[in-house]
């Protein structure tokens, strides 16, 4: 430590601390421009001139000037005083002082110093750039006059982002922030370029107004994807607008990081598709209603409904991305009102071993947290394009492995972006994961490349494991996965010899039921190369939606109730029918899903809150010939939806900052969102709207509060008490799905079928995924995330596209499986390898799960050139 | 993403002259720039394209290739012409008429001063004293000299040239 003095006040600071840091712990404010905590300084603005006492005569830049033992520096003298004013001459050559339309005004360090000395112009005349601002991307407009040039876009994007789609384009009087060659703009939209700029140079848009004095912010999280962001957002309170949202630096586990999503996905908030009342169904047309008659036609409809068929006849769909609190509600009231043990959510439904199987599943693993990545030596990416599905734990990779040397390896069947920082790519053929992972524990075991002793100490049956993977020799593996069996053996040598290997699992793994046995095997694998629980990695899995996690916690389904607590226990329904007064049903033996029990003309009412089925479940046909079986249907949501549409009552809900409630995020953490503004029109809090349900029924949901149905969730299932929500951090605890740190593990024993060759007229596969810029319906609804993705498309390798009679992009191609057909234009991309197309999931004008059938989102394809 | 951009282009110009560049002084460090003008050396100009493999092989960002590209003059971002016409603009140049000249020079080749006409025959430029004042106004015309320039020699110079290509 070494001792500064700065403006008279001393301050200890660490050795290698500038004056800059000394002065912010001794309270003393300097302006600063290209200076920031995150980036590498460099020293370009000279706006933070110190001088130091007894030193050279000369001014220093306070933030690339490390202070020295018994320092004393001055941040305010005339000289100082001159100097900076000379700069902010200089500057205002260019810059035009438009405050009065500038975004930035009100936070605008240029603003504010040139307000503190007084200047109206600058002294120096010269041409002035007066060029017309940026507007060339559809997104992001740049205006050059207002650019200090400080260079903190670029770098954010360089290292943080890691994209470096901007640089410094000419120099002196000319210098101006672009993209290369003048190209479009073409990157990520994360917005940490509009959000780190000093002055109003780069900015969304999208501009909801809102005067940095007139709003407040609201720390909460992100309301989009399973990472489970904290994000700061804008809020106008007197006119109940949120009108901005960035990452804050040190706030939640996303540090640093937003994704486009999480900056300007917020904008559905007040999107003018927005439900403003209720609508009930008459004939082709919903049309509003007051919540009196919506509340009597629900009501009227599921009694009419139980009455003649029982209550089995009702079935329910929880949501991904509403909260605990509402999810817990909603099962309890399906459960007790209507008296139905059929409730459920599409990831269950989609695979039940990352639904309501989980604990099983893990077998005693437990979920590593994100920040374990900044810890370990290497990173196995499996079925996941982490940097789309998930993109700010995408990012955390990309910095464990370009900042803190972790090594990465990618298993993808396609070519995803991270793949190009991997130190390999294991580029597998479609479903194939199972067979090759299999094949790196053949290749460990026969090799010893995990001493025996240790493999012993690991896993309870190692013999067992030894013979189930014995047909699984390198050369196998290889014809069956198209890996080279040189890179398998690789993979095996790096695994087995990393002290610390976390273990990330993603879409094509989980999302799918047909791909069970590769999750299996993973496990298998982590246990044996000793990052089971007591070692330094872990096993992470992706969660799709703000609350994939949380809505199997909260029992939304149909076989264990809250807490993965199994209703076929007598004993656990009795502690439940105690706590609610109630009888809890026991899960009935019908076979298939609710959309199969619909289809078979077992369910009469559907009651879906915050879903969308039509969208996002596997087999687009079958669901759709369901909902159009089903007598009764309400939904609850923020908009019609596609599913909506096929809804006899549709429910207007309230958005994430109306409300308040827990999301439990992909590492199991409960984060707490806070309310921003209250609820807009008619629309009703998610909770209230439930308990008004019940009551019609003549039943009492007891809480409408957040807060009390979290202490009832608490009270009831152990693996949330305990759990502290209240931080105001945005950082709640944690919940362990697995007993504790068993460090021995039982292989699972993984049978595995190659998967068929497709029937030789359906040449490609067809896989699907969440562009970064779009989840779930709410993306849909921002103007911004439109402006940059706005339409579906199949992606093909250049060697498809050339040979399928020289495709161009843009072309319209019909993508025809043997289930349904879309006609879409064709986008190359290098990410695809030959014979593999991608069709995005986001867009319900080219809903591409009308192309699969059954419980599986692979399919194959034909496609011809139709235009 | 963005660096994927060189393998979307159909390339229409040969990337295996870049390749055997980056062959050679792709491992020593800080040979940007030298890579940067060989490559101009090879194709006369730095095509995007080649940019875009430098900075994949490099492990740097297009946008810094493109920021190096676009800070020293030296480099050029377009196909040049097979005559390079500098007209000299310095002082003493200015003086004796250059302006004139370099008016004149883009009348007749109907291009405007760092463009090069659409056959690919001239390039116009615009440079600054070349250190022959005493023989001012000059023109550059790739390695030869006009001296002592009077307006009305601009055509002879491009229609000598232009009788050459015939
Ligand atoms: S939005 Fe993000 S990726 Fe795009 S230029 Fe800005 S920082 Fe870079
Ligand atoms: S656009 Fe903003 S952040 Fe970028 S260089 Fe200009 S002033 Fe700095
Ligand atoms: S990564 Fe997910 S949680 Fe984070 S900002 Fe993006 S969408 Fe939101
Ligand atoms: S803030 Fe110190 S030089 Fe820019
Ligand atoms: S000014 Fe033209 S040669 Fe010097």
């Amino acid at each position: 430590m070494i001792k500064v003095t700065i403006d008279g006040i001393q301050v200890e600071v660490e050795n290698g601390a500038t004056i800059l840091d000394a002065a912010k712990k001794a309270g003393v404010y300097i302006p600063t421009f290209c200076h920031d905590d995150r980036l590498a300084p460099t020293g370009a603005c000279r706006i933070c001139l110190v001088e130091i006492e007894g030193g050279p005569p000369r001014l220093f830049a306070s933030c690339v000037t490390p202070a020295a033992d018994k320092m004393v520096v001055k941040t305010k003298s005339e000289k100082i005083a001159k100097a900076r004013k000379t700069n902010i001459e200089l500057l205002l050559v260019h810059h035009p002082l438009d405050c009065p339309v500038c975004p930035a005004a009100g936070q605008c360090h240029l603003q504010d110093l040139t307000y503190e000395f007084g200047l109206q112009t600058s002294r120096f005349k010269m041409p002035r750039k007066e060029k017309e601002a940026d507007i060339s991307n559809p997104c992001i407009e740049q205006n050059d006059n207002r650019c200090v040039l400080c260079g903190k876009c670029i770098r954010v994007c360089n290292e943080i982002q890691g994209v470096g789609a901007i640089g410094l384009v000419k120099r002196g009087f000319n210098a101006y922030v672009g993209t290369p060659f003048q190209n479009e703009l073409n990157c990520d939209f994360c917005g940490h370029c509009v959000t780190t700029c000093p002055v109003g140079a780069r900015n969304s848009r999208f501009i909801m107004k809102g005067r940095a004095w007139n709003v407040k912010t609201v720390n909460s999280i992100c309301s989009f994807c399973g990472t489970g962001c904290s994000i700061s957002y804008d809020v106008r309170e007197r006119e109940n607008l949120v009108t901005g949202a960035k990452a804050v630096h040190g706030l939640g586990i996303n540090g640093n990081f937003q994704c486009s999503k999480g900056w300007q996905g917020f904008q559905y908030i007040h999107s003018k598709d927005r439900l403003s009342k209720p609508l009930i169904r008459s004939g082709k047309t919903l049309s509003p209603v007051s919540w009196d008659d919506a509340l009597e036609e629900v009501s009227k409809n599921l009694k009419r409904i139980i009455d003649e068929h029982g209550p089995q006849a009702v079935a329910g769909m929880g949501s991904e991305r509403m909260s605990n609190e509402e999810n817990y509600l909603f099962q309890k009231f399906i459960r007790t009102v209507v008296g139905s043990a059929k409730v459920d959510n599409i990831l269950n439904m989609k695979n039940r071993a990352v639904g309501e199987g989980l604990p099983e599943t893990l077998g005693g693993l437990v979920l590593a947290p994100l920040e374990r990545l900044d810890k370990v030596q290497l990173i196995f990416l499996a079925g996941a394009d982490a940097t789309e599905e998930s993109p700010v734990a995408g990012n955390m990779i990309r910095r464990a492995v370009t900042k803190l040397n972790a090594k990465l390896i990618v298993a993808n069947s396609r070519n995803i972006r991270l793949g190009r920082i991997a130190s390999q790519s294991l580029a597998h053929r479609v479903g194939t994961e199972a067979a090759l992972v299999n094949g790196i524990i053949h290749e460990i075991l026969t090799r010893n490349l995990v001493p025996r002793e240790a493999a012993a100490s690991r896993i309870e049956n190692l013999e067992e494991l030894r013979n189930s993977v014995s047909t699984f020799t390198p050369d196998y593996v290889e014809r069956i996965t198209g890996v080279a069996a040189a890179e398998i053996s690789r993979a095996a040598e790096g695994l087995a010899s990393s002290e610390g290997t976390a273990f990330l699992c993603g879409r094509d793994i989980i999302g799918n039921a047909g791909n069970a046995t590769a999750l299996e095997a993973l496990k298998n694998l982590i246990i044996l190369t000793g990052n089971g629980n007591s070692g330094k990695g872990g096993i992470m899995l992706f969660r799709e939606f703000s609350n994939s996690q949380g809505v199997n916690d909260m029992g939304v389904t149909p076989n264990m109730l809250p807490g993965y607590q199994s209703a076929k226990d007598p004993k656990v329904r009795e502690k439940f029918e105690k706590a609610w007064g109630k009888p809890v049903p026991e899960p009935g033996k019908e076979t298939g899903d609710i959309i199969q029990q619909a289809i078979d003309g077992k369910i009469k009412a559907l009651y879906i809150m915050g879903e969308d089925p039509v969208m996002r479940y596997p087999d687009g046909q079958k669901v759709r010939e369901a909902l159009g079986k089903i007598e009764f249907i309400i939904c609850q949501d923020l908009f019609i939806t596609e599913t909506a549409s096929y809804a006899n009552v549709v429910l207007p809900g309230v958005s994430f900052a109306e409300k308040t409630g827990t999301f439990t995020n992909m590492e199991g953490r409960v984060q707490r969102f806070a309310q921003q503004i209250s609820p807009l029109d008619e629309a009703l809090p998610d909770l209230n709207i439930l308990c008004k349900v019940a009551e019609r029924m003549g039943a009492k949901l007891k809480s409408n509060i957040s807060e009390e149905a979290m202490a009832e969730i608490a009270q009831l299932s152990p693996l949330y008490s305990g759990i502290s929500t209240a931080t105001g951090k945005g950082c709640g605890g944690t919940v362990s799905y697995s007993p504790g740190a068993d460090s021995k593990g039982k292989a699972g024993i993984v049978s595995f079928s190659a998967p068929s060759e497709g029937p030789k007229d359906f040449p490609f596969t067809l896989v699907t995924g969440n562009l970064l810029h779009h989840l779930g319906p709410y993306s849909r609804k921002s103007e911004a995330l439109n402006a940059v993705a706005g339409g579906s498309f199949v992606e093909l390798s250049l060697k498809d596209m050339k040979e399928l009679d020289g495709i161009k992009e843009g072309d319209m191609v019909l993508v025809e499986s043997p289930h349904g057909r879309l006609s879409l234009p064709a986008k190359f991309n290098s990410k695809s390898p030959q014979g593999v197309a991608f069709i995005p999931n986001n867009f319900e004008n080219a809903p591409v799960n009308i192309l699969f059938s059954g419980n599986s989102e692979v399919t194959q394809v034909r496609i011809y050139r139709t235009a | 993403m963005c660096a994927n951009k060189a393998t979307t282009l159909e390339n229409e110009i040969d990337l295996g002259k870049t390749e055997k560049i980056l062959e050679k002084y792709q491992t020593i460090k800080g040979a940007l720039i030298p890579i940067l003008q060989k490559v101009q050396d090879e194709y006369g100009y730095v095509p995007e394209e080649a940019a875009y493999l430098v900075a994949d092989r490099l492990g740097i960002y297009p946008s810094q290739i493109f920021g190096v590209l676009t800070f020293y003059t030296q480099f050029h971002l377009k196909p040049r012409g097979k005559y390079i016409m500098k007209v000299c603009c310095g002082t003493a140049c200015h003086v004796k008429g250059a302006p004139g000249i370099l008016d004149r020079l883009q009348a007749t080749l109907n291009v405007q001063a760092g463009e090069t006409t659409a056959d690919n025959i001239f390039t116009v430029e615009r440079v600054n004293c070349i250190g022959a004042c005493s023989l001012a106004p000059i023109i550059v015309v790739n390695k030869d000299a006009h001296a002592k320039v009077v307006s009305d020699d601009v055509a002879n110079i491009v229609n000598d040239l232009k009788a050459r290509e015939a």
